[in-house]
Formats: structure tokens, sequence, C-alpha cells
């Protein structure tokens, strides 16, 4: 077998190129209406909570702002806040605070939460989801290691119950941390609006459809160009044979349809 | 009886005679008229240069367009007022009367068996070509081909005309076309493109090489008309021309 440059694999892509395109196409039209019709969707709403200790108030805008001794804090209060700053902050206040987050995060993670968080729902709100759907659907983070602030997230079904449920999860956290970790203060970032989809990804799913078309297509007009020991044309067969070609006679089917009036430029000799 | 011509232009068609036969269309465009000229002209040039005036078309498998090609050659160079004779020599499955819309009572196996004359055989297709179909005999066309007869034959036909065409069967199913190869001053095989396979055309080939002979040119047969590189772009042909007849 000759070798093949990568000239060759050039030109048999151009060849095909119309076949590779429509491969393309119609992998990418599958994985989209497969996207749309044939899987479930998911969204996702996301809060944040902040659990401290008794002696530190809630978050204000600054982060990073760490209070010593010596300095008097009055954070500002929102009307999102759950407890008012009550004192200066020390940094053995901090410090209980961050080491209240590995149990922190450790309840958020556990099932006890999300059964009361169940029943919480049931009695309280009109949706009704089980403990199990609850926990599947929690998804605990931290933004970062050293914050104060344990995000959470709640992936369902439709737009509508990842907000609402995240948003009841937000209103049922505090009472519920304040009362297994006695003394701790929970707040919560203001009400979550927006859920984002995060199931089916549909454009990288198109994307990667569509590049699955194109190499599953070319993979096999590729197979089949080496397959094919054809004689195909006149350089081919120069290429091979010392024998001279002496003509070539058109296929008939692509001569018609190159069968056109005179160009206008020109006459007909 | 003799095959139902006359001296004059005896087919179906009109006075401006379609120039080419095509099995598949009866419209001819201006491209494929061109290439059978391009054909005519390296043909000339190969006949010329080995002083030949026998030439055989021939191919490595059957339906590669040897016959059609035979033919239309043949048109073409009688096109240049030059005495043609085509001499349909596939014996197991001639074609030549069916292209022209002929009879083929008697044709060449006739001839070489004594079975006819020469003015019965030949069917005039113009004024400066003329047709020898093949016949008919159901015994070993092989053997008949391989006889001296044949080779008086050619040579008496050779006195007659200026160059004589023959329509071979396939040189790999059969071993008539080798018969007819050792016979004829120059030999062209026809292949069809995206059909013929190498490994086919290296047999043929082969083939020819056990007898010390060898293929003088190769037809393409399907090629691809469309231009490339500098004719593409401005000057070409295939652009042209409508539908030739």
């Amino acid at each position: 077998m000759n070798s093949i440059t990568s000239r060759d694999l050039f030109n048999i892509f151009l060849k095909n190129i119309f076949i590779i395109l429509l491969s393309a196409i119609i992998f990418s039209v599958g994985a989209y209406v497969y996207c749309e019709n044939f899987t479930d969707k998911k969204f996702m709403a996301q809060g944040e909570i902040l659990v401290t200790n008794g002696n530190i108030g809630d978050k204000d805008d600054s982060e990073d702002e760490i209070i010593d001794d010596s300095t008097e804090s009055t954070p500002e209060s929102t009307p999102e806040t759950t407890v008012p700053n009550s004192g200066p902050v020390n940094n053995t206040d901090i410090a209980a605070s961050i080491n209240l987050l590995p149990t922190v995060r450790s309840m958020l993670t556990g099932s006890g939460i999300y059964k009361e968080f169940a029943n919480y729902l049931n009695t309280e709100t009109e949706y009704n989801y089980s403990y199990s759907q609850l926990k599947a659907a929690a998804k605990v983070d931290q933004t970062e290691k050293q914050s104060f602030y344990i995000g959470i997230s709640f992936e369902l079904g439709s737009r509508e119950d990842a907000i609402a449920i995240t948003n009841h999860f937000l209103e049922f956290v505090p009472s519920y941390f304040e009362g297994k970790i006695h003394g701790s203060r929970v707040s919560t970032t203001p009400d979550c609006d927006t859920a984002v989809q995060t199931a089916p990804r549909t454009m990288s799913t198109v994307a990667l459809a569509a590049i699955v078309g194109v190499v599953l297509s070319y993979g096999v007009v590729f197979l089949i160009s080496i397959l094919n020991s054809t004689i195909k044309s006149d350089e081919d067969f120069s290429a091979r044979y010392n024998i001279p070609v002496i003509g070539n006679i058109p296929d008939f089917s692509i001569s018609h349809s190159n069968s056109k009036p005179t160009s206008k430029k020109g006459k007909r000799g | 009886m003799a095959n139902t011509v006359t001296d004059k232009n005896t087919s179906t068609k009109s006075q401006n005679e379609k120039l080419f036969i095509s099995d598949i269309r009866k419209k001819v465009t201006f491209s494929i008229v061109e290439a059978y000229k391009n054909i005519r002209t390296n043909t000339l040039a190969l006949m010329t240069k080995k002083n030949a005036k026998v030439l055989a078309i021939s191919s490595p498998n059957a339906s590669e367009g040897k016959s059609t090609t035979a033919l239309n050659i043949a048109i073409t160079l009688s096109q240049l007022e030059k005495k043609i004779l085509i001499i349909d020599a596939d014996a197991h499955r001639p074609s030549i009367h069916k292209k022209l819309k002929v009879e083929n009572n008697f044709g060449l196996l006739n001839l070489i068996l004594d079975k006819t004359n020469l003015n019965e055989a030949l069917y005039h297709h113009n004024d400066y070509l003329d047709v020898l179909t093949c016949g008919t005999n159901t015994t070993k066309p092989s053997e008949i081909l391989n006889s001296e007869k044949f080779n008086e034959l050619l040579e008496e036909l050779k006195s007659q005309y200026e160059y004589i065409i023959l329509d071979t069967p396939p040189i790999n199913p059969v071993s008539d076309a080798l018969v007819i190869a050792q016979k004829v001053d120059a030999i062209v095989l026809v292949v069809r493109a995206g059909t013929t396979s190498h490994e086919a055309f290296k047999k043929a080939i082969k083939s020819l090489g056990v007898l010390e002979l060898k293929a003088d040119g190769v037809i393409i047969n399907g090629a691809d008309p469309r231009p490339k590189g500098y004719y593409k772009s401005k000057y070409s042909y295939y652009r042209y021309g409508k539908t030739y007849y």
C-alpha cells in the first residue's frame, strides 16, 4: 500500500466535505432533539449559609474584614440579617467559628437535616419532597476554605422548585443550627431568585455531537478511500504504471451536469 | 443471407448522424466529443509511431466500455476521411451490431470458416467506415481466431483499409484477447475509473507480458470531467457547449 501523506488526508476531507458536514449536522440535530425531548432537565439554585459562634454578628460587605481585640465593630445590619452584632469580636471568636465549619458541613451533608427539612416542607409549605429526594438534590460547597460561608444548592427538575426549595432551606437552616449548636449564630444570603439549568448541557452536547459526527464520517470515508483499490483517475494510474494514458472519457452523468450554455463572455468556436 | 445493409448509411440515423454511440444516453456533451477527438489524436500518433495498422481495444474485465470506445474511435477516425474498418472480435459477447442496430447473421467467424464472403459480411456504416460484426458460431471461437485463416484475412483487410480497429474480449476472463493480441500491431486497454481494480489491471498486463506483449496505451473511461488547475478557472472547455446532438 502506498504511504498516505497529510495532503492525501486533506484531499480526502475536501472531496467528502459535504458528507462530513452533513454528518455533523445530523449528529448535532440528533443531540439537540435528544437533549430537549428525551432527557430530564435539572435546575440548580444556590444560597449561602454563615454559621458562627454566638459572639460574631452577621457578615457585612467586607468578607476579609477581621476585627481584632482592640477594635469595636459595628457592622451594618441589613434587613436579611438574623442576629445583630452584640459586641466586640475577637480572634478567639473567629477561630471558634472557623472550627465550627467542619461540623456544620458535616451536618449539611448528613441525613438528619434533610429529614427535618422534609418535615418542615410538608408541614409549613405546599411542597412535598421526601428526605431522600432532598438529600440527593442538595449539594454542599464552600467557596473558600477559610470563609465562614458555606454554599448550599438544590438541583431539582424545575426552575421554580429549585428556587423555592433553596429559599425554604435558607429559612429553615437558622432554627435548625441554632437548635443543634447552642450559642451559634446562623445567617443566610438573601433570597435566591435564579436557578441555572445544569442538565442537560445542550450546547456542549450538541458541539460534542458535531465533533463526533465529523470524526466518525471522516473515518468512514477514509477507510473507504484506502480500501478502494480501483483506478480512480489518470493521475492515480500514471503514478503507478509506465503506460501512457491516451485519453480520458468523461463520466456521462457528471459531464451532463456540466453542460451549460456558452458563457456570455465568449462565443462558441 | 447478407446483413441487411446497403452501401449507404443504412442505420436509422438521419443524414446528420449522431457522432457517438452510447449505451447510456442519446445526447452527447461537448466534453465527450473533445475527449474522443483527443483520443483520436493520440491514437493516430501511437499508430504512426509504431507504423501500425491494426489496433486492438481490450480491457482487463468485462463491461468497462471497450466496445463503445472502439466504435467511437473508429467513427472519429473515419471523420478524418480515412478508410477505417472496425471488427467485432468478441465472440463471447458481441455488441457492435447491437450498438449500430444491424444484424449479425454473417461476420468475422463466418468469414474465417469460409461460410460467407467479404462483401456479404461487411456493413458500410458510411463512406469511410466499414463494420465487420462478429457473426454467429457456436463452436470454439478461440480456435477459430487462432487459425491461419484469420491471419490471412487480416492481411487482406490491411491492404484495403488504412486502420483496422478490433474490439476484443476482456483479457482476464477469456483467452481470446491474448490470441488476438498476438496478431495486432498495437494494443490499447480501456479501464473504468472507480471500477477496474489495480489488481485486475496488473493481472491483464502480466498476461500480456507472458506473451511478450505490452499495452501501448490506456484509456480511462468514466473519468471525472471536472478540470483541475489552470483550465478550471478560465479556459475550461467542460464549461462550454450545449448537448452536441
